[in-house]
């Protein structure tokens, strides 16, 4: 068992120094090695929603399928405070067997996170059969777990395929907290939702979180979406969290040069701008960046020094709920 | 001045096995010089059918039935197909899509590819300066002419692109979900650019979209396309101001906005095209629907200004 | 396991809904009576395939009847005479019994054979038999303990004295052909060239039988060389029943093979895929070896050293065909674990086997049901070509074996197009109905998804 020093009691799920790095190619070809996961640190606080936030490439969804047992571990490790007896998963351990419920994850494409061809009473009934749960048991909990999403019960003898991608959505969802999961992690989950399905699914998710206490991890990058769903938020680029804090610190008086330049460029109803050339202060950068030591947003940044370049500055706390990784602070 | 592109009663209907879909039902619409007009719909309003068929690029089952496209005066849809390719099409309308990044062939450069289609056109002047220039426009390094596709980042694919379209010097611009597949940064930045192609160009744009909040950062002037058909359109500040119709209504409050603290949603679904309701396509949705609304399509009207509503409660 | 049935149902919808997939399945339903019929009709038939005596009283290597229309001069069915037998003397040793035929014979050649039938209550010493032609020739053919029908070919000796005293020789192989150009044609040098001798022939049969025997019956066959709906072999055997034979021997085997080779070939593949990593590494390799043996070769040598039975023969061709279901099955199931549903499963806590059932068979049942189909008329081929290079299993009716026949008789060489065009074109027309439905069945998989 590895030493792992003090876990806070109000922390449900942890990371320390998490790596997850990709290796491509092998003897003859040239080894390719994509950091995806660079020296994370995440406390989630039980029962909170944290949203993480950050653009494609970044890792977020990679630091989400590691933390629920997923992905292997290169480096550092997860811990899963169950409470107060705490799992440790690094790189040689694997999530054990009777945890496997309790982390739960909901994908973003409700088209292919579900077998079409399944029938909706199916696709319900077998993940709870598997965890054990009598027929009984199962009925009610499916009753329980419908009528939590919204859908309604005469849904259940239906195919999967006569759903719309919002009703299958929501027919994730209710997989997935049927379960009584202790900590699930939304990937994307209203990305490919039309704009008036949207909030309803937010909504439904804080819901949740407010009526049964699940912890989750919000990801998305959309940035007022995280703003409905959750309280705080991390912000992530290229495998490393740049900024941390409540969502109304981050949003309101972003910090991080790249948090900065996200939100000046992120769409906002302004028609009286629209012949206005937005600022965004983020330099142009060559595509195949060499991956250094140093800070990941190194060569797109307007402030940027040599200290940048050679180590990655560490999250300092700057306020009372809000941190950020960057030389300027 | 008149408008240089004038849409008629456009009406463009697919021929399916289930039924005749009617992607764009009787759309209206004028693009003046020097103007952005902004499409907004969700997926399924027939945005992306209206701007392939701009561009007569229809294949069956598909077929436009009725209508006329007037540029500058002309009824392009007259035209022969030869006509409109060797005139029309990428001469005077270009178009970009969301797909576009992805519009290069990997095996050449994107010089080349962009020779090729000065060649095509018969362009007349000297291809490679005509290359640099492009790509000053767009903002790349005139160095992406020796690249490969692969080579380039999204967002530079896509500005390559752009310097594609731009090749021939067309008047008016499609653009159909042109970010989409970008990153935020890299979305703003190609907006901040077609802002200025407008500008120093004096170009021309349609620019479709179902992100309303990005397209309240570009329109001059707004129609807002539901189940096939314009619902409203007019100026586009007052439209966000003071939206008339009532799905207009619901669709700002649906936007994500980061200053906003909540969003509501739309119950219902977008009916099938192939079996649009009686009366307005927008009734079973609708809040105010009203027993004539049901029985109905009102038609779009004139309320007030440039503001045209297609509603009984006007 | 619910989505499988509706996977098999949608499938069997798909079938029916298209036009060519219904006469598919209206086809097989056709055949499979066919063989239905065939087996309860023809029976006793079906044994006597092989007896050469049973077919006897056929014309041998005759055209299909249909052809009379088209050349009644030339083309003509079997015309049989029946006569009243007398009894001429009786003694308390033996009796002479005779039986007479006269007839007419106006056709543009002459019969393929001339066989005379009798059946009497106890054996017949002798048979002579004065055969008259119209313009008064006389031959006489002999034989003592003759069998019960007796082509006429068999009174070799006096047949032979005949010939040669007309033509000089006695021609190195004496056939039915030969017997009816020497029975019916002109004296002389040119006995065997053909002509006919038009007129009334008559034919004098004395026999000499035990005492107090009766005659039960008899009858002269003068054998056309036309009959029945696709002639006849050189046996004399309908081709029309050893074709009807031959279908469900060819159904069987097509099923048979098909069956076990898609069903054995997609669970491996499916698993393999499914599992990937070195398990799958490992099948997949063997499944490449098996895929690149040459198919015929090892079958005839597993066929020549082995004999084997229907049953073995269906195993043997499964062995070596497997491997190409199971090649697409790994494939398609390789795609099925890429699919997001998959890893969902893994993270509900659903065991691995489970998803299998749940997600990946579904997928991979319409493959199965279509190559079953499709995987029936290489069966039929297969197990044909081997009865045609003689290594079918014994005794078993196959077109195949008909055509090893035919081969043999050189029916090329002597124009007996019927012996190889029918059971060849059954071969094709059973392929055709398997061939429609498997086509129909992957266009529905690859059209709808």
């Amino acid at each position: 068992m590895s030493h792992v020093g003090y876990i806070d009691p109000n922390v449900i799920m942890e990371t320390r120094n998490l790596k997850v790095y990709f290796v491509k190619g092998g003897f003859l070809a040239k080894k390719q090695v994509t950091r995806a996961v660079d020296g994370v640190d995440v406390k989630i606080k039980k029962g909170e929603v944290l949203a993480l936030v950050g653009e494609s490439g970044s890792g977020k969804t990679t630091l989400g399928r590691t933390m629920i047992g997923l992905q292997k571990i290169t480096s550092g490790q997860v811990i899963y405070n169950r409470d107060g007896s705490p799992i440790i998963i690094d790189a040689k351990s694997k999530v054990p067997k009777y945890i496997r419920r309790e982390l739960q994850m909901i994908y973003q494409d409700p088209y292919s996170s579900i077998d079409p061809y399944m029938k909706v009473y199916d696709a319900l009934s077998m993940p709870l059969k598997y965890a054990g749960f009598s027929k009984k048991e199962i009925q009610s909990k499916i009753e329980d777990s419908l009528t939590m999403v919204g859908l309604p019960l005469d849904i259940l003898p239906n195919y999967v395929f006569q759903l719309s991608g919002g009703q299958r959505q929501r027919l994730n969802i209710a997989r997935a907290i049927s379960l009584d999961p202790k900590f699930l992690v939304a990937d994307e989950v209203v990305t490919m939702l039309d704009a008036s399905l949207k909030g309803e699914i937010v909504e439904l998710f804080k819901d949740i979180n407010r009526k049964t206490g699940i912890s989750m991890l919000f990801i998305t990058h959309e940035l007022p979406i995280a703003k409905l769903v959750a309280e705080r938020m991390l912000v992530m680029y290229r495998g490393k969290i740049v900024e941390a804090g409540s969502i109304n610190a981050v949003l309101k008086d972003p910090l991080h040069p790249y948090t900065k330049a996200l939100i000046q460029a992120y769409p906002k109803i302004s028609p009286e701008t629209k012949d206005v050339i937005k600022r965004i202060d983020v330099k142009e950068a060559e595509v195949a960046q060499i991956e250094s030591k140093g800070c990941p947003f190194y060569h797109r940044c307007p402030y940027a020094s040599e200290r940048c370049l050679q180590e990655m500055p560490k999250l300092k706390k700057v306020a009372s709920d809000h941190e950020v990784a960057c030389y300027l602070y | 001045m008149p408008p240089i592109l004038s849409i008629e009663n456009l009406s463009i209907h697919f021929y399916t096995p289930k039924g005749v879909r009617k992607a764009v039902d009787r759309v209206s619409l004028e693009l003046n010089k020097k103007e952005v007009v902004g499409v907004a719909g969700e997926s399924g309003s027939g945005k992306s059918t209206l701007a392939l068929g701009i561009m007569r690029l229809i294949a069956p089952p598909g077929k436009i039935v009725d209508g006329k496209i007037f540029y500058h005066g002309d009824d392009i849809l007259r035209y022969s197909e030869s006509e409109f390719n060797s005139k029309i099409r990428w001469k005077k309308i270009a178009m970009i899509f969301q797909g576009s990044l992805n519009g290069f062939t990997p095996v050449f450069k994107i010089g080349e590819q962009i020779e090729e289609v000065l060649e095509v056109h018969e362009y007349k002047g000297d291809f490679k300066e005509r290359v640099k220039e492009l790509l000053k426009m767009v903002e790349l390094d005139p160095s992406v002419a020796d690249r490969y596709p692969h080579e380039l980042s999204g967002g530079m694919k896509q500005r390559a692109f752009i310097a594609m379209a731009l090749a021939l010097n067309p008047e008016v611009l499609i653009c159909d979900e042109p970010t989409t597949a970008l990153d935020v940064i890299t979305q703003a930045k190609i907006i901040n650019l077609l802002k200025t192609l407008k500008k120093d160009l004096g170009l021309s744009i349609i620019f479709i979209t179902h992100d309303m909040a990005l397209l309240s950062e570009i329109s001059d002037k707004l129609y807002i396309m539901y189940a096939g058909g314009i619902m409203e359109s007019g100026n586009s500040l007052d439209i966000y101001k003071n939206p008339k119709h009532p799905y207009t209504q619901l669709l700002m409050e649906a936007i994500a906005d980061i200053n906003k603290d909540y969003i509501k949603g739309i119950p219902g679904f977008m009916p099938d095209l192939a079996n649009l309701p009686s009366g307005c396509r927008f009734s079973d949705r609708c809040p105010y629907a009203m027993d004539i609304c049901r029985r109905k399509e009102p038609e779009l009207k004139k309320i007030e200004g440039d503001r045209n509503v297609a509603c009984w409660l006007y | 396991m619910s989505s499988a049935e509706t996977g098999i149902k949608l499938y069997l919808n798909t079938i029916l809904k298209n036009k060519s997939g219904i006469v598919g399945v209206a086809m097989i339903i056709l055949f499979i009576a066919l063989s239905i019929y065939g087996m309860a009709a023809y029976k006793n038939v079906a044994s006597e395939w092989n007896n050469a005596n049973y077919w006897r009283t056929y014309p041998k290597v005759a055209m299909p009847a249909w052809m009379i229309y088209f050349s009644p001069n030339k083309i003509f069915s079997t015309k049989t005479f029946v006569s009243q037998p007398k009894t001429l003397y009786s003694s308390s040793s033996y009796e002479i019994v005779q039986v007479d035929y006269k007839f007419k014979w106006n056709k543009g050649s002459a019969p393929s054979d001339v066989v005379f039938y009798v059946d009497t209550s106890s054996p017949i010493e002798t048979i002579n038999i004065v055969w008259k032609k119209p313009d008064g020739a006389q031959v006489t053919l002999s034989q003592s303990s003759p069998s019960e029908a007796t082509d006429l070919l068999s009174y070799t000796s006096s047949l032979d004295s005949y010939i040669s005293s007309q033509i000089g020789y006695v021609p190195p192989r004496v056939v039915a052909s030969t017997l009816s150009k020497a029975l019916f044609g002109y004296e002389g040098k040119g006995l065997l060239n053909g002509t006919v001798e038009k007129g009334t022939y008559e034919a004098k049969i004395t026999l000499v039988v035990p005492p107090h025997t009766k005659v039960v019956a008899n009858k002269l066959y003068l054998e056309g060389n036309a009959y029945g709906i696709f002639g006849t072999d050189i046996y004399g055997r309908p081709l029309g029943i050893g074709i009807l034979l031959g279908l469900p021997n060819a159904l069987e085997i097509g099923f048979l093979t098909s069956i076990i080779s898609v069903i054995g070939g997609v669970i491996i593949g499916g698993i393999s895929g499914y599992l990937g990593g070195k398990t799958d590494s490992a099948i997949n390799w063997v499944t490449l070896v098996m895929l690149s043996l040459p198919i015929l070769p090892f079958l005839v040598v597993m066929s020549y050293v082995m004999r084997p039975t229907l049953l073995m023969e269906a195993l043997f061709i499964s062995f070596l065909v497997w491997s190409f279901y199971a090649i697409i099955a790994r494939s398609s199931a390789q795609s099925i674990r890429k699919e997001v549903y998959v890893e969902a499963d893994k993270v509900l806590g659903i065991p691995s086997y489970r998803t299998f059932f749940t997600h990946f068979m579904p997928r991979l049942t319409p493959f199965a049901i279509a190559y079953t189909a499709l995987g029936v008329p290489a069966g039929i081929i297969l197990v044909e070509t081997l009865a045609f290079l003689g290594l079918a299993p014994p005794g078993l009716i196959t077109w195949g074996a008909i055509l090893n026949g035919a081969e043999q008789n050189f029916a090329a060489v002597n124009g007996w197009w019927w012996w190889i065009l029918f059971p060849g074109l059954m071969i094709i027309l059973v392929s055709i109905p398997f061939v429609i439905i498997g086509f129909s069945v992957e266009r529905g998989i690859f059209g709808g998804r």
